[in-house]
């Protein structure tokens, strides 16, 4: 029987032949386990689209000296500025300041601070301080987590203190075993508390810090 | 008190790439009076905003934020509007030669990049301010200052890492332009500065509006490449057949091309060899034209092993191995990182072992 070695033969002389059809030459260490996400290898031609170096890269000598000149130079910018005369302002965004996180484990999500209305004590621990995990923002978070959490649509004059909350809405959350945050049109929004004469208003949810 | 509706412009478009389905963003709207804060969800692309919460006439700010992208869960604030009977404005363009931006350059917040031997120049622009002797701090002017972030060297990441005060001024109205400067990250040495530099113009508290953040860009720094060959020194003779070696290649730009070439003769600048197969890398959306996605935006650093030099040096003679990279830097031409200038001496190997390795008296 002389069948075999054809067989071999044929699917050998397949490979060879798909391999020249996609350039393949030669298959060295180092095109194995290449990165094909972070980087590409191109099959690359000689000369193909290159032009050599223009320049050596810059040594760290020369490089000092160019930032020397230039830091000197940007030194007189300052005498156009004016003096600070007043307490350096922050430059940190308030996001977190000004919010609450709730977290399913998984992911957290931001409301305003002062938007949940109703925080039962078994569920406490869904609030936290600081980012943990992904971020999904409200409505999508609010789909994944409606067994223990809900929006109640609240009118405006009511979240802005200017009109006491129905007793309807007060007893509808009271009973309610899930977290509740006030939203206005779908959208999580601060409830205040209704002001006396001029004193400012404040946040009158179960957040309140 | 008069509500007004405000359709408010703010642009996504290229802060959240292909992630137009999710709903990544939202506008926080803040009564200036009360205080009283309303989230958005926002999930258009660009475009037009408009609230559905009317603006007392006490005002409002609207802040614009964003998670990052992939893997960056960062939430970062990209623009903020306030709608106020008196406020300054403030612009702050940062100019580098790499054309990469993050987010919106014509809005406050945004990222560029650029390499740390690069310069790059910084141009404050701040109108509406008062200069009565009787205004207001907040009235007269506004806080400019400069911060500067060292990245893990090793990951690339900014991750808990912290941030030094680099320069503090108050601005006036009018435009400075500041530069060309170079990068003031605390490194080692000023080319592997690896970090970030954010400018940060703030409106100062005044009549219930807090200290407000007008424009916050940021610059990324990114070290210079570097490589390095193993088993192969400059002036080196190879007898026999060239041995395996490593080209160990660090921090190549997010936006680059780098490859290994070999020629014969001396090095000579500007020559064009033999790319050595498998040496090339490529990064980024412009030297990756069909990906469709930029696949990384932090450097990269990669050791590839090659087996067959002595391929490309089959007969007796000098040759210069380079290794070039081209970046969106000097109009993208080559930038050499190494040249290695060897022989080739075959001949001598041979009457080696037939005697001594010893070159014969001239």
């Amino acid at each position: 029987m002389t069948t075999s070695p054809s067989l071999v033969t044929l699917l050998f002389h397949a490979f060879v032949f798909i391999a020249a059809f996609l350039g393949i030459g030669s298959i060295t260490p180092c095109m194995l386990g290449e990165p094909t996400t972070q980087g590409s290898n191109r099959a690359p031609t000689a000369g193909a689209n290159r032009q050599g170096a223009t320049r050596d890269v810059i040594d760290e000598e020369s490089l000092r000296a160019l930032a020397s000149k230039a830091s000197q130079q940007a030194a007189t910018h300052g005498s156009k500025t004016q003096p600070l005369d007043a307490p350096r302002p922050s430059t940190e965004s308030s996001l977190l300041t000004s919010s609450i996180l709730i977290s399913d484990g998984d992911k957290f999500t931001i409301v305003p601070i002062g938007s949940v209305l109703h925080l039962p004590t078994n569920l406490r621990s869904r609030v936290i301080a600081r980012p943990q995990g992904d971020i999904l923002m409200w409505p999508d978070f609010l789909q994944k987590n409606t067994a223990w959490i809900t929006a109640k649509e609240v009118p405006l004059p009511v979240s802005r203190g200017e009109m006491k909350a129905p007793a309807a809405l007060i007893r509808e959350f009271s009973n309610e075993v899930r977290i509740v945050v006030a939203v206005y049109h779908g959208c999580p929004i601060t409830m205040l508390e209704p002001a006396s004469n001029n004193a400012p208003q404040t946040p009158k949810a179960a957040d309140r810090r | 008190m008069k509500p007004l509706q405000i359709t408010l412009w703010f642009c996504l478009l290229s802060a959240l790439p292909l992630r137009a389905a999710v709903t990544d963003a939202f506008v926080r709207q803040t009564d200036l009076k009360t205080g009283q804060v309303y989230d958005i969800p926002y999930t258009t692309p660009g475009g037009p905003y408009t609230s559905p919460l009317p603006v007392s006439e006490d005002g409002a700010k609207f802040e614009l934020f964003a998670r990052g992208t992939a893997w960056d869960t960062n939430i970062y604030l990209l623009d903020t509007k306030l709608i106020y009977a008196y406020g300054p404005t403030a612009r702050l363009s940062i100019t580098t030669e790499d054309p990469y931006v993050f987010g919106d350059s014509a809005g406050g917040t945004y990222v560029k990049r650029t390499r740390s031997d690069r310069p790059f120049t910084i141009t404050t622009t701040v109108s509406g301010l008062v200069s009565s002797s009787d205004a207001s701090a907040a009235e007269k002017s506004v806080y400019y200052e400069v911060r500067a972030m060292n990245y893990d060297p090793v990951t690339y990441s900014s991750l808990n890492m912290p941030t030094s005060l680099l320069h503090a001024y108050n601005l006036g109205n009018g435009e400075l332009t500041w530069g060309p400067v170079y990068h003031e990250l605390a490194s080692p040495t000023l080319m592997s500065g690896c970090g970030q530099q954010t400018y940060t113009c703030v409106q100062y508290a005044a009549d219930n509006v807090p200290d407000t953040i007008l424009a916050q860009p940021t610059v990324q720094i990114w070290p210079v490449a570097t490589a390095n060959i193993d088993k192969i020194t400059s002036g080196q003779v190879f007898i026999d057949r060239i041995p395996t070696i490593t080209f160990a290649m660090a921090h190549l730009y997010p936006d680059s091309r780098t490859y290994a070439q070999i020629y014969p003769g001396p090095a000579v600048l500007g020559k064009v060899g033999t790319l050595i197969t498998g040496t090339e890398r490529r990064y980024g959306s412009y030297y990756n034209p069909n990906q469709g996605v930029t696949p990384t935006n932090v450097p990269q650093d990669v050791q590839i092993a090659i087996d067959n030099i002595s391929a490309y040096a089959s007969a007796d003679g000098i040759y210069t191995l380079e290794v070039i990279t081209e970046t969106p830097f000097f109009n993208r031409t080559g930038e050499r990182l190494l040249k290695i200038t060897f022989e080739v001496d075959r001949v001598i190997s041979s009457r080696g072992a037939l005697s001594t390795g010893e070159k014969p008296a001239q």
